[in-house]
């Protein structure tokens, strides 16, 4: 099947099987910062933004992206060099293999809610896994970085 | 999942007849669980494109799209505790921004949270052909006959909760337990682990939730026992009536 999709504001025309999902259309296209994990849907790692949603692209099948707008951690890079410096001074970066998945994760976060409360961070991330940093780091890392965006609550 | 072939049908008639002309066609919602099928299918029916995403606030009651999503259900201003409590803990953000209403149903998970929310606060479902149908008859159905779902109507009730209990943040419920009140309190208890099921009482005393889950069967596997998911059933039914008072 051939779709059109837009992917980090470039246009694209490919072909896609039936059942290809988003994140090999993606990596095929390029963009290799959208990694696989656990492929069904638990850990976060392959999320990206499609039409401004948070999306796990192991489980979005790329003919649904069809005339949509996606976003990876590529169309963002000042703001996820931004994002992983906050980690990183929280010595919340280890392996980083989650870091592309959660850095599109705290960034539809910080569209999506005003103000957020640390468990509404909780709430919103608990669908991306980290196995090396035990989330503390994470959580002090995002919310200093939303403070300096002027989205944190007092 | 293999897909042979994936129809993207823009009209529910367009859809409808070809989910009953082709017996071994299977219907996508959200997809997210039925990828992970092992199987080979020669046609799927994507019913993204066919508007069904919608939640239409009609007074006494509401009527969701059966594309509508979980997390839409989870952030909509004008839908029933119960269900928005249902929603909140499936998965993270990202699969709830996928996964939808009519999937969790169609799909009869007996781990589903939602269907047990919806059973409890009465929910009536629409079909295609079939038209309106109790979700507890449906629930029932052992082969429910080919038919598209539309939409799903709750009623707007003032008092309801859900409550599970989850070994890990996003995962499956143990258990899981909705009440509502409508002329007595209703009690969807889902996770048995076998499908929700329906109880219903006078009262909301230790006593009468005793009484009440006295025919209800509740079964082991690996993650839990049958007794461990009846004391867990108790104590969050108790805590659920609790919290419904509490609610304003």
């Amino acid at each position: 099947m051939e779709i059109e999709l837009t992917v980090n504001d470039i246009q694209f025309k490919t072909l896609v099987e039936p059942d290809e999902m988003l994140l090999d259309t993606l990596r095929r296209l390029g963009f290799k910062s959208v990694k696989r994990g656990c492929d069904t849907t638990s850990c976060g790692i392959c999320s990206v933004i499609v039409d401004g949603k948070l999306v796990p692209s192991c489980s979005y099948y790329s003919v649904r992206a069809a005339g949509k707008s996606v976003l990876t951690v590529e169309g963002i890079q000042e703001e996820a060099r931004r994002i992983g410096a906050y980690l990183t001074a929280e010595g919340a970066e280890q392996c980083g293999f989650c870091s592309p998945g959660l850095v599109m994760a705290v960034y539809a976060m910080k569209n999506e809610l005003r103000n957020p409360t640390l468990a509404d961070i909780k709430h919103y991330l608990a669908g991306n896994m980290c196995r090396c940093s035990g989330y503390e780091g994470q959580h002090r890392g995002i919310l200093k970085y939303l403070e300096v965006c002027g989205n944190a609550s007092q | 999942m293999k897909i042979e072939k994936m129809l993207r049908p823009s009209s529910l008639s367009e859809a409808y007849s070809a989910y009953v002309d082709n017996k071994e066609s299977v219907l996508m919602a959200g997809g997210v669980f039925l990828r992970l099928q092992k199987r080979e299918v020669p046609c799927v029916i994507d019913l993204s494109l066919l508007a069904l995403d919608y939640v239409k606030d009609e007074g006494n009651l509401v009527k969701i799209g059966a594309m509508t999503t979980l997390r839409e259900i989870e952030t909509g201003d004008v839908l029933p505790q119960a269900l928005q409590r249902s929603v909140c803990q499936i998965g993270g953000i990202g699969l709830r921004n996928v996964a939808t209403v009519g999937g969790s149903i169609c799909g009869r998970y007996p781990f589903s949270d939602i269907s047990t929310a919806l059973l409890s606060l009465g929910a009536k479902l629409v079909f295609y052909k079939a038209g309106e149908v109790a979700i507890e008859a449906y629930l029932e159905e052992e082969h429910p006959t080919r038919d598209i779902l539309i939409e799903v109507i709750v009623p707007k009730l003032g008092k309801s909760n859900f409550m599970c209990f989850k070994s890990v943040y996003t995962d499956f419920s143990l258990i899981s337990v909705a009440v509502s009140y409508r002329d007595e309190w209703c009690v969807g208890i889902g996770s048995r682990p076998g499908g929700p099921i329906l109880v219903k009482s006078k009262a909301t005393s230790e006593k009468d939730i005793q009484e009440m889950l006295k025919n209800v069967s509740f079964g082991g596997d690996n993650r839990a026992s049958g007794d461990y998911r009846k004391a867990l059933a108790e104590a969050l039914i108790d805590d659920a009536f609790k919290g419904v008072s509490e609610w304003k």
